[in-house]
């Protein structure tokens, strides 16, 4: 086993033990709030996926700015994987947002600013996955993820912003209103705990989808150079 | 305030997209050695 392999093998436990220690945070450390009861936990992870989704995306379009001004083909996998992370964490957030809407707000879903954006934001990544597949040119599909990327990175400060600047319903933890939810120092370490566990997992998940999304460009290169090699075969015959 | 029902399907959602995300990537990789393999004989 080389020495990267090993070091990703140690930060996936590692990761395996924090995410256990930050759930067990939420069970047993965190008290239970008084307006909202225990479904107000949710919020810990919630919060958390949130926060990583955001980071992904910031992520992508760093390396889409690194490879447009490097021209180093290594900044297009770790785009892509980010972004597919990004999306998997703001899928997370969306849905545990949801089912801890229900029982307080009395409804799944409400076109409020900051789910509105939220949407746009994931909505607006689907797009640069989908797009990406319509182009077969490596360094075009490359360059095209890039510009993207660093284009699309407009819709996160204008979720982040959203429940700041805009009349919205949601609760604002860092620098807003928390609304109904009043949070005890237990709460804001155990969150916060959510938080570097998730963002060290995000770290090992990427570092995991980007060797993948290289290897897979390499197969693509290696299938099209066995295409050539045979159909110039079956020419000379 | 009785919700713990909608407590565990949060905390399953979020676990559960995790989990399907990390097989997901076990599938692919799998998937990969499998084509190179293949690839490699063919050439």
């Amino acid at each position: 086993m080389s020495s990267e392999n090993k070091k990703l093998k140690i930060l996936s436990y590692v990761v395996f033990f924090m995410v256990l220690g930050a759930f067990a945070m939420v069970l047993f450390y965190a008290p239970i709030e008084q307006n909202m009861g225990i479904v107000q936990k949710v919020f810990f992870f919630h919060v958390s996926a949130a926060w990583i989704g955001m980071l992904a995306f910031l992520v992508a379009a760093v390396c889409g700015i690194l490879y447009l001004t490097k021209k180093r083909m290594i900044f297009d996998p770790i785009a892509f994987s980010a972004v597919e992370i990004g999306l998997l964490f703001t899928a997370i957030a969306n849905f545990s947002g949801m089912i801890w809407a229900k029982p307080i707000w009395n409804t799944w879903w409400t076109w409020d600013p900051r789910l509105t954006t939220m949407t746009i934001m994931a909505f607006t990544y689907i797009g640069y996955l989908l797009l990406r597949r319509g182009v077969d040119n490596p360094e075009k599909r490359a360059r095209f993820g890039a510009v993207y990327a660093i284009i699309g990175f407009a819709s996160v400060p204008l979720t982040f912003f959203s429940s700041r600047l805009l009349r919205t319903i949601h609760p604002t933890i860092f620098g807003g209103d928390t609304g109904d939810m009043a949070m005890t120092s237990a709460m804001y370490q155990t969150m916060a705990a959510g938080i570097v566990a998730f963002t060290v997992l995000f770290a090992a998940l990427l570092w995991h989808r980007s060797i993948l999304a290289a290897r897979e460009m390499e197969i693509d290169a290696l299938r099209a150079q066995t295409e050539t090699l045979e159909f110039g075969e079956v020419q000379d015959d | 305030m009785t919700n713990f029902s909608y407590f565990i399907a949060g905390y399953l959602v979020i676990f559960g997209l995790l989990g399907a995300y990390i097989l997901r990537l076990i599938a692919l990789k799998k998937r990969l050695d499998k084509e190179e393999k293949e690839l490699l004989t063919r050439q």
